[in-house]
């Protein structure tokens, strides 16, 4: 199963991701952990250099780091087979700029490569989980949206059937999942509902939302009314108000919904292993 | 805060998602506006109620006066209509809808990594020049990472070299291009392309090499009026950061990006450094002491504070470091978090109020 993990920046996506893996692999399946882009977050988290190759965290957790050009340079090596014409592809200055400059082409690749599994493509992936940390909302549309634009524009060819067969991995509920995350404010609950949405339309799926953060107060709303006009118990108020009303918010629309603590650690391995066990929700 | 808005131009308000770059740009605005400077806020895709405060809600793309605050203009930025209208305004009518009903021009506009940069500058350049404002602040479009936004005329720029230009767009000449530029073995490229696309994408991808070829000049007057722009020593670039440890370690990134391309940053803002009621009064009235819910409250007080003084340490590290970088560290503001969610006029007054006291209490 492919699990990818999108919502408004800020709300803890890479957190979520990494406690998703860390649960499936404590439960014994064999789990790959992706990050996209030419930045690695989860170095600072593992301890590790996470690169191209899959770098071993425990028994069943592996961590790798994807970039668009390095997939699409693999993905033309499984078509073409010759490495010395790929390398010359990609050595070549046109090329280079191409791949820079033209739209999509990155993103089918990164998007190929995380669907390789499922459709069969290339040598077999040795994990029965993939959980990748994707973009924020508006990128991870963009994502998406490429090969559906291509598959669209291409009738013909290896590229628009590529596109095709992502398109269709991408919409079965057996082969990948999407996970919504939001923290309980307006901003990030709003947007994220906008990209539910979207996938539900677009990708014809039910994603899972994530409510991160979760504030659990020893005292209720109505508790604390007794204390008004200390800082402290004002505060909580507003912020238990806010936090019920997202909650309804997202509960009512009707997909699959999950809640994870507000954790008092600032260490983020900490927090990655503390919501682990919540993700059984999931 | 108000000299810093007075000595500038063009101030522009950088930061990866999630961090509040949004109504922090509308803040300022309300408060440069306040000061007297005739100002215009540009941003993009505003939460709704900012918007309808802002008065933006009906229509993008146009300057609106923003209701209740003399002086204060906002336009939120429709990057599809912008980039259209760019296309429209450089080359002729022809051209242009041959572009516009290229798939790969639409994949391009539509896909938020690099037009939407793109277009929010060509919106800076056109603001800037209106002489009916003193002040442009430009809310940057969220990107992965706050460097992102400074390469998006350079990474668009790419697409507009020669080299590529002359291959997809002038096939005829295909054959002695090839053999001036490009290794031996390019005519294995060539075929290992289309092997891999398909004819039909080549053609695609001729078709708006050959349309966009013509926005050449343009592209590259705008880039380097864009280069002179953010180099004056009148534009200044403010760095909003939230306050966890990843954030800040790219914070301290951005700025050393923007000073090693000579770029002016004037001010970091850490938004929602604390809750608002770690600096408010904590007082009680005795009747409380026995209660044993009181109690409850004071021992969870206690953790929250814990939190966050072990929160403050990361900060200490962060602002070491930033006074290790430059010569010349930028002032860092704290901001804290508000317990209302920012998205009123008065909500962005507060803020504005706020970000000026704090500053004028800075050492």
């Amino acid at each position: 199963m492919i699990h990818l993990i999108s919502g408004k920046g800020g709300v803890g996506k890479s957190t979520v991701a990494a406690a998703l893996a860390w649960h499936l692999a404590a439960n014994g399946r064999r789990t790959l952990l992706v990050e996209l882009g030419d930045r690695s977050y989860f170095r600072h988290v593992f301890q590790a250099d996470v690169g191209a190759h899959p770098v071993q965290i425990n028994s069943h957790l592996t961590v790798t780091r994807w970039e668009g050009e390095v997939c699409l340079k693999e993905y033309l090596l499984h078509l073409i087979k010759i490495e010395r014409v790929v390398n010359l592809f990609f050595d070549n200055k046109v090329m280079k700029a191409l791949v820079q400059a033209a739209p999509a082409l990155k993103e089918l690749a990164l998007l190929g490569k995380i669907t390789s599994g499922v459709r069969r493509i290339g040598p077999a992936l040795p994990y029965d989980e993939i959980v990748v940390d994707t973009y924020a909302t508006g990128h991870f549309r963009a994502l998406w949206r490429a090969p559906m634009g291509l598959a669209e524009a291409i009738p013909f060819g290896p590229m628009g059937e590529q596109s095709r067969a992502i398109v269709a991995a991408m919409k079965n509920p057996e082969q990948v999942r999407y996970y919504v995350v939001m923290i309980p404010e307006e901003l990030p609950v709003t947007e994220g509902l906008e990209l539910a949405r979207d996938i539900q339309n677009e990708l014809e799926q039910q994603p899972h939302l994530v409510l991160n953060r979760w504030l659990e107060s020893p005292l209720r709303l109505e508790q604390l009314k007794a204390f008004h006009g200390h800082g402290f118990a004002d505060y909580l108020s507003v912020l238990l108000e806010r936090q019920n009303h997202s909650c309804k918010t997202a509960e009512s629309r009707g997909l699959p919904f999950a809640r994870l603590p507000w954790l008092f650690t600032n260490n983020v391995s900490e927090r990655i292993a503390k919501l682990a066990p919540h993700m059984e929700a999931l | 805060m108000i000299d810093l808005l007075k000595r500038h131009r063009v101030l522009i308000c950088a930061g990866t998602g999630g961090v509040g770059k949004t109504s922090l740009s509308a803040s300022l605005g309300v408060l440069a506006a306040q000061s007297g400077l005739r100002t215009l806020v540009l941003t993009i895709d505003p939460a709704h109620r900012l918007a309808q405060a802002l008065g933006l809600e009906k229509q993008a793309g146009v300057d609106v006066p923003v209701p209740a605050v003399p002086g204060l203009h906002a336009c939120m930025i429709d990057p599809r209509s912008e980039f259209d209208e760019f296309v429209l305004g450089s080359v002729d009518n022809t051209i242009a809808k041959g572009l516009f009903n290229n798939r790969l021009y639409q994949q391009l506009v539509s896909n938020l990594n690099g037009s939407q940069e793109f277009t929010s500058l060509v919106r800076l350049l056109k603001s800037v020049r209106d002489p009916n404002y003193d002040l442009v602040i430009l809310d940057t479009p969220p990107t992965q990472n706050a460097v992102d936004f400074l390469k998006a005329p350079e990474r668009l720029y790419a697409l507009f070299q020669d080299t590529v230009i002359g291959w997809f767009a002038h096939p005829e000449k295909e054959e002695s291009f090839i053999k001036r530029t490009l290794h031996r073995g390019t005519r294995l490229v060539t075929t290992a392309l289309e092997a891999v696309t398909g004819s039909k994408f080549i053609a695609e991808l001729k078709d708006f090499f050959t349309h966009i070829s013509h926005l050449r000049g343009r592209i590259s007057e705008i880039s380097w009026q864009v280069g002179d722009l953010l180099h004056a020593e009148s534009t200044g670039f403010i760095l909003v950061t939230g306050f966890d440890e990843t954030k800040l370690k790219e914070a301290l990134e951005f700025q050393a990006d923007l000073q090693g391309e000579n770029l002016h940053l004037r001010a970091v803002i850490v938004n929602r450094w604390f809750p608002e009621w770690s600096e408010g009064s904590h007082q009680w009235s005795a009747e409380w002491s026995h209660s044993a819910d009181f109690k409850e409250l004071k021992e969870f007080y206690e953790r929250f504070s814990e939190f966050f003084r072990q929160r403050q340490e990361a900060y200490d590290r962060f602002v070491h470091h930033l006074g290790q970088t430059g010569a010349d560290p930028s002032p860092v503001l704290k901001l804290p978090d508000f317990k209302n969610t920012v998205q009123g006029i008065e909500d962005l007054t507060r803020v504005a109020t706020t970000i000026n006291e704090k500053w004028r209490s800075l050492p």
